[in-house]
């Protein structure tokens, strides 16, 4: 048991972690705070949802690039509709998830009917989206957000106030990706549904012959990965305030990274929900120690590639040693 | 077993009647656009346009077409376009401009203003000088471009990187090196010589068309004539059997990208003396065009089918439509919901008409 805790990728990944917060640590004083680091949990929540959505479909043996379109539009629907009319949270997370789940259905019905490389659908389908709603609306900015989804981000689960007066706490976006993280684990790891994914992700025919429902898996997971984009973009409007069109369109190569550098590979079958939120939480310790060190933004695409890289390039490394001649040859 | 088949006359035969439907369908559009808006269609102007708009997007679009027919993607081409063209435009300038420009003032980002202000009046090399700065600057590009090519094609045959990962993560760090040169700002004022290559025409021809017939040629020579080129088919169509028939496919997938690179190095030439200026993030737009004009052109996602003339052909169809949709006045954003849906549909095409062919018993 020891020894499979220290050949873990997650474990690597979190002595990374260890030892590059230490690094940063003793150049800028003010990274390894408990005020910091309860920030970066809270701030990462929202790409820590949606990371392990990308991950569900990247372990099912797909990659999903159309869930920032699907969040950006979700959220600016929901927050359209509930501007003019009255509604709650809960209302809110519902919708955006329903239209979220609408869309992943969507690119499950083209991956599965007609057999197109998932890379090539969701193409399509995020230029779909984001452009049809790009199309119809005409004021792009919502400012007149409702206060009900303010209130959500401020909230703590628990909180104290420091030496300096500051509020530090364990925010409610935090505790909602936990909650998701647990309930994604449980049904990857107890269900038939949760195996499902790992053995389509393996191998395709041999999960057909086995029984296992491809359709219904096909179609989870697509849905899935709409649904926590939907609650992501709630999240991100709680936080920010404010929407607009394009706001989450970035958020793709970050989250890709991210994934990958929890240990998940593109060909499916591998990978844990641990490693995916370590790879989030490294991604924003880079951002973040990036800030700190006063380093320009202009460096961060060359480090969020390179971190793409060197990540896959491990992977790849890895399976190449793991396995024997005859699988080599392939590729 | 596919790549026999091509051998034989019968799929020769099908390849041609699957352009002959490309031809078809490139009439069908150019005579419904001509006969919707015949003034502005088939004016002078809109035609030259889109004659000097072909070229630069045909190159990268060919570019892509390599890597697919390899059975991989490149994504980073737009990046890699951007680089190559930041580095060549700095060589550019500080060799036709030695004296009153520094390297450094270039770096900071305030070229842009810089040139505008003192451009006018600075004096260009002539004669066999220009030629030579010229000729320096589109080795630079294209030999830039090349070296990234070839960093994706170690990352994918050597490292083994699935290729979408691979170059997703070279399409973000060419785009940052590029971002960290300039800082975000256009560099702009080349000196006019360059621009002929651009903007120039020879009689009526623009002279980009001329550049990109040529490399059409050469492109489908190397691919039907070449060792390397049918190499590529054979590793797209299976891997496995091309390693078990003694191609080196190491070798082949990096040469495959090391082309692609150099097919986006002449695209980058090809944009920076059209439009005079050179900017992160221009042309971001044309990566889904790029793989919806190489699928639309019949190449299989999965690689080893397709070929040049249909890719061609394919380019020509996307840019009527495109410059169809210029006239009739449709947003930016309604286009892409055009072209994610011809993508989507042109991939459904695909995979169900074979299927109803063999229904019918005929041979595909």
């Amino acid at each position: 048991m020891r020894k499979t805790i220290l050949r873990s990728h997650e474990f690597y990944l979190f002595v990374l972690m260890v030892a590059y917060s230490i690094i940063v640590h003793s150049i800028s004083r003010s990274f390894l705070t408990a005020e910091n680091m309860f920030d970066i949990l809270k701030s990462s929540s929202i790409m820590g949802v949606m990371a392990i959505g990308a991950f569900i479909v990247m372990l099912s043996g797909g990659i999903d690039i159309s869930f920032p379109a699907i969040a950006t539009v979700s959220m600016y629907v929901t927050v359209r509709i509930l501007e003019r009319f009255s509604g709650n949270l809960f209302l809110a997370f519902a919708m955006a998830s329903m239209f979220g789940i609408m869309f992943g259905c969507v690119n499950a019905l083209l991956v599965h009917y007609f057999k197109i490389p998932t890379l090539i659908v969701t193409l399509g389908t995020s230029s779909i989206f984001h452009g049809a709603m790009l199309s119809i609306v005409k004021i792009p900015h919502i400012y007149t957000v409702p206060g009900y989804f303010f209130e959500f981000s401020k909230k703590y689960i628990f909180s104290w106030v420091n030496s300096e007066g500051v509020t530090i706490g364990f925010s409610t976006m935090t505790f909602t990706m936990l909650t998701i993280a647990i309930m994604t684990w449980l049904i990857l790891q107890y269900t038939v549904l949760g195996r499902g994914i790992y053995a389509i992700g393996g191998n395709l025919e041999a999960a057909k012959r086995a029984g296992f429902n491809i359709v219904k898996i096909q179609f989870f997971v697509y849905s899935y990965i709409g649904f926590l984009s939907g609650i992501a973009s709630i999240l991100y409007v709680s936080l920010v305030r404010h929407v607009h069109p394009f706001n989450l369109m970035g958020m793709l190569l970050d989250v890709i990274a991210a994934v990958v550098l929890g240990g998940a590979s593109l060909t499916g079958g591998l990978g844990t929900i641990l490693g995916t939120l370590l790879g989030v939480g490294m991604i924003y310790f880079i951002k973040n120690s990036l800030v700190l060190m006063k380093i320009p933004s202009y460096w961060d695409p060359i480090v969020i590639g390179l971190v793409i890289i060197v990540s896959t390039g491990i992977n790849a490394y890895r399976s190449t040693l793991g396995k024997t001649g005859a699988t080599i040859i392939e590729a | 077993m596919r790549l026999k088949k091509l051998l034989s006359k019968k799929k020769i035969s099908i390849t041609y009647s699957k352009n002959m439907t490309f031809v078809v369908v490139l009439v069908v559009v150019f005579t419904v656009l001509s006969i919707l808006r015949p003034t502005k269609f088939l004016s002078s102007t809109n035609l030259q346009q889109m004659a000097f708009q072909i070229p630069e997007f045909g190159m990268l679009a060919l570019a892509m077409m390599v890597a697919m027919l390899s059975g991989g993607i490149d994504l980073s081409i737009i990046s890699i376009t951007n680089l190559a063209g930041i580095i060549a435009a700095i060589v550019l300038l500080s060799l036709s401009y030695p004296e009153s420009l520094d390297l450094s003032m270039l770096l900071k980002g305030i070229m842009a203003e810089e040139a505008a202000v003192t451009g006018l009046a600075l004096q260009e090399p002539t004669g066999l000088k220009m030629f030579m700065i010229i000729l320096v600057t589109i080795c630079v590009a294209v030999g830039i471009a090349g070296i990234c090519g070839l960093l994706n094609g170690v990352l994918i045959s050597i490292i083994r990187i699935p290729p979408i990962l691979a170059t997703l993560g070279t399409m973000k760090l060419y785009e940052g090196i590029s971002l960290v040169i300039t800082k975000g700002s256009p560099i702009t004022n080349f000196p006019k010589p360059f621009l002929y290559i651009g903007s120039g025409t020879v009689s009526i021809i623009p002279v980009p068309m001329l550049i990109f017939t040529a490399c059409v040629i050469v492109l489908s020579i190397f691919l039907n004539r070449t060792r390397l080129g049918f190499s590529i088919y054979a590793v797209g169509e299976n891997s496995i059997a091309a390693l078990f028939s003694g191609l080196k496919n190491r070798k082949v997938l990096i040469r495959t990208y090391l082309v692609s690179g150099l097919l986006a190095g002449v695209a980058t030439i090809l944009i920076i003396s059209r439009v005079d200026s050179v900017k992160v993030g221009y042309g971001s737009s044309f990566l889904l065009q790029t793989v919806l004009v190489v699928i639309l052109g019949g190449v299989s996602y999965l690689g080893g089918i397709g070929n040049v003339a249909g890719v061609v052909l394919g380019i020509f169809i996307l840019r009527s439509i495109s410059s169809g949709f210029n006239i009739i006045g449709f947003s930016n954003h309604f286009r892409n919901v055009i072209w994610g849906s011809m993508l989507v549909f042109v991939t459904i095409i695909n995979y169900i008409v074979p299927k109803i062919a063999d229904r019918f018993k005929y041979k595909t």
